[in-house]
């Protein structure tokens, strides 16, 4: 019986896992579905789900950028400059000799070089050519912490320019950059730049770029030092070697001061806008809503909820602040709002590129609705908070801060253009037997 | 003995492995499911309803058989099946499924046979989904709602049965009902899940179903050319509690009696006919639905005939016939859905002992066809059950 029985069960197994390849019957009958379930947008009004607006500026510093801004009164106001550092020359660079051999030549001699400077052309405003300028900073300063005004301002260790704006230089010359001609520009230097720049011990070393011509604003993307060098095996020969920049930073004039009552974002140094919110657990209406559910208040439950967002309305800030490229704005929650501001902030509740922003909405399309999702969050809260309701101060941020000299700026509180806590919700009636 | 415990054993991990119950119909979605039958293989080759065989059989319906039983008995039934549909708006398509729709041993004491039974009743195991438009977050956006109800009812059962002389039996088995159903609403908004996508709602709602059925039945010989059995159920009514966190009520569901009366008839050697009819009127659950739905009442009646002589390499190998009709008890649409089945299968005793069974495989495959006002299931459907005897 055993030979028999076991092919048997097998076969009945097996017959079994054939046919375990369900496919499950759907029917074609929507009938057979349960009632609909009802969706809702619902914007809950800054009142009823916001207080205590604060605007904190400060974050990061301009250097943590790794690029420049240079402009001349742009918007009638702006001035900016960028500082740059190269860092220490080759001391060694393989060279072919006059018997074309190659070998490491150690007696390498600068004759000469340039400074090459890369703009982002859609970061630039200008649509013409700039006239820029190039000199040679004189005073000693420390690129974390160097503004308009201060050279140093370290702990314990404040200097001033002697001249606002990083001044003063020695010039060294000017170039045109024209953006329909590329994204470049360089400066011509001579034997006794190169060899002033080469002491990387001397504090007060260094290249500042300006703008020459009004009403520009340009991003230095990039800045390289181009050295021409004759190698001592082969004096004939003139050999182009690149010096890094070692530091860079920007100054700029003047800082902007925190609106009064607007929402902003973004800039370098950066700013915050900080909120506290109280995400409603019952609804009240909309009447459609309480019809629905047989009467209100409805008690929200997590699940019900397929969608949540702080809705703010762009608005165009400073002229001179406009942003030029899009900006990703970043919700994060203030752990200690006692400790603004320098509060820790939670992880981002948008994702690691934020909601993006085109910069249009902060000029010509000034006035659109800026959604920034946080829905996660917003039924974590709901989850969480078992009947109790709350407060939670949340941040909204750049991405990445600092950013870029430009910033969001958004109507605050207080008229019908202010924030709103935008919900999309379903709710669906008690599923009975049939 | 070992043997017995050790095969049974291992059909049961087998079974327990391979069968996640499978719903096999579109009519799962009509009231309160659709009957699965707890009949073994030989039964549904013989369109027979699991009444009236004869010879000794561990089924539900037929309790008074057990008492035919002289050794311990084991019995497993797989059945998988394939079906295509056609509904009136034009979509037609194919499901398939599986599931054991019986298990059950017996073992002899007390002058009689303890029987104990896992078998299947109603299925309800079915999806729907319909599409809508809304208008979100200033676009029309088209959502789909997601239906899945994933249910079944079984009965678990405890029975005893005993010959009374030398040629009939009588039977009877208490029934708890047991089982439970998922329904689970989705609607999905079709966005990517990306930050600012909308997340879908989900909703879900639980039931437990319990209940008693008792049946009786009694079988009798009419010498050694006709068996004669009868039976009947009865089952107070189907409760579904729902589970803390649903929202839905408590319901109960009135069951009807069920009257089956089966024969067998040895008309030559070799060759034996039978016959059987059910009847069972769902009429009283009707006012238990909230959902308007078409009940019927199901008077089956099945007839067949089976070929005993054949064998192969010494082995008996019986043939069998059948044809079976009735209606189902829930529909979709207007009117009363039906059902007719041919089927066809034969049986393998692969080994046996002084006249008695101790191990035989039944096979049945069914050509079936439901069809209502909305809906017509042409479906496939085999039938495996294996049989276990031992001292």
């Amino acid at each position: 019986m055993n030979r028999s029985l076991t092919p048997s069960l097998i076969g009945l197994a097996a017959m079994g896992i054939a046919a375990c390849q369900e496919e499950n019957p759907t029917t074609l009958d929507s009938t057979l579905l349960p009632e609909e379930p009802i969706t809702l947008e619902i914007e809950i009004p800054w009142e009823d789900f916001a207080s205590e607006l604060e605007v904190f500026g400060g974050y990061g510093a301009p250097w943590e950028l790794g690029t420049g801004v240079v402009a001349k009164t742009f918007a009638e106001i702006l001035n900016a400059r960028t500082l740059v550092r190269f860092a220490a020359y080759p001391k060694v660079h393989q060279v072919r000799d006059t018997t074309g051999t190659t070998r490491p030549d150690s007696s390498l001699t600068y004759i000469g070089g340039r400074v090459v400077a890369f703009f982002d052309t859609i970061a630039s405003t200008n649509s013409g050519a700039v006239e820029l300028g190039l000199g040679a900073t004189q005073t000693p300063w420390d690129n974390r912490t160097v503004t308009w005004l201060t050279a140093v301002d370290t702990l314990n260790d404040l200097r001033p320019w002697p001249q606002p704006g990083a001044g003063p230089v020695t010039s060294i010359g000017t170039t045109v950059w024209d953006p329909a001609e590329g994204d470049s520009a360089w400066f011509e230097l001579d034997s006794v730049q190169v060899a002033a720049w080469a002491d990387t011990a001397d504090a007060s070393r260094g290249a500042r770029i300006e703008s020459l011509t009004d009403n520009a604003r340009l991003q230095v993307s990039r800045v390289v030092l181009r050295l021409d060098t004759r190698p001592s095996s082969n004096p004939d020969t003139v050999i182009v070697l690149s010096a890094q920049r070692d530091e860079i930073s920007f100054v700029y004039d003047p800082i902007p001061e925190a609106p009064a009552n607007g929402i902003r974002i973004g800039g370098a140094p950066a700013w915050r806008t900080v909120l506290n919110v109280k995400i409603p657990t019952h609804l009240d209406g909309p009447a459609e809503l309480c019809v629905a559910v047989g009467g209100c208040p409805l008690k929200l439950k997590p699940l019900q909820l397929n969608y949540a967002a702080i809705t703010l309305k762009s608005e165009r800030g400073e002229q001179a602040f406009q942003p030029t490229d899009s900006i990703g704005l970043d919700v994060r929650q203030v752990l200690i709002r006692d400790a603004l501001p320098k509060a820790p902030l939670g992880e981002s509740l948008t994702g690691l590129l934020g909601q993006r922003v085109g910069p249009d909405a902060f000029g010509v399309k000034s006035g659109t609705d800026i959604e920034i999702p946080i829905t996660e969050f917003v039924r974590d809260l709901l989850g969480s908070q078992d009947g109790i309701n709350p407060t939670k101060t949340l941040a909204l941020l750049s991405v990445f801060e600092p950013i870029s000299i430009a910033y969001a700026s958004f109507h605050g509180p207080g008229d019908e253009n202010g924030p709103v806590l935008r919900l999309v919700i379903t709710v669906g009636r008690a599923m009975e037997l049939p | 003995m070992k043997q017995f415990i050790r095969t049974l054993v291992l059909a049961l991990i087998i079974t327990l492995v391979t069968a996640p119950a499978g719903a096999q119909s579109l009519y799962n979605a009509a009231g309160m499911g659709l009957p699965v039958e707890a009949i073994d293989g030989r039964a549904r080759a013989l369109g027979n309803l699991g009444i009236g065989l004869f010879g000794s059989g561990l089924l539900p319906g037929d309790p008074a058989a057990a008492g035919m039983f002289i050794v311990p008995t084991a019995v497993i039934v797989g059945q998988p099946s394939w079906v295509d549909y056609d509904h009136e708006s034009g979509n037609s398509g194919s499901i398939q499924g599986s599931r054991f729709p019986l298990m059950g041993v017996g073992y002899p004491a007390f002058s009689g046979i303890f029987t104990l039974s896992l078998s299947s009743f109603l299925d309800q195991h079915y999806k729907s989904q319909r599409s809508l438009e809304l208008d979100l977050r200033g676009e029309e956006s088209e959502v789909t709602d997601l239906f899945e109800q994933d249910g079944s009812i079984g009965s678990l059962n405890f029975g005893y049965s005993r010959p009374i002389g030398t040629s009939a039996a009588l039977g009877f088995s208490l029934g708890r009902y047991a089982g439970s159903i998922l329904r689970r609403l989705e609607r999905d908004f079709g966005t990517e899940s990306l930050p600012g996508a909308l997340e879908s709602y989900q909703t879900t709602s639980r039931w437990t179903y319990s209940g008693t059925s008792l049946t009786g039945g009694m079988a009798a010989n009419l010498g050694t050319s006709a068996r004669v059995a009868a039976s009947v159920t009865w089952s107070d009514d189907l409760g579904a509690t729902a589970s803390d966190d649903t929202p839905g009520m408590d319901r109960s569901f009135s069951l009807p009696m069920q009257y089956r009366l089966g024969t067998s008839i040895v008309l030559a050697p070799g060759l034996m006919v039978t016959a059987s009819v059910i009847r069972a009127d769902w009429a009283n659950i009707e006012r238990d639905l909230d959902t308007p739905t078409t009940v019927g009442s199901t008077n089956n009646i099945g007839v067949g005939f089976e070929l005993s002589r054949a064998n192969i390499f010494g082995l008996a190998l019986p043939l069998r016939f059948g044809y079976r009709s009735g209606k189902l008890p829930f529909s979709l649409g207007s009117g009363v859905a039906t059902e007719r089945i041919f089927s066809a299968g034969l049986g393998l005793s692969l080994s046996q002992a002084d006249n008695i069974v101790l191990g035989s495989v039944d096979a049945a495959i069914e050509r079936g066809r439901r069809s209502g006002s909305v809906l017509t299931e042409e479906y496939w459907r085999a039938t495996i059950s294996l049989r276990v005897s031992g001292y």
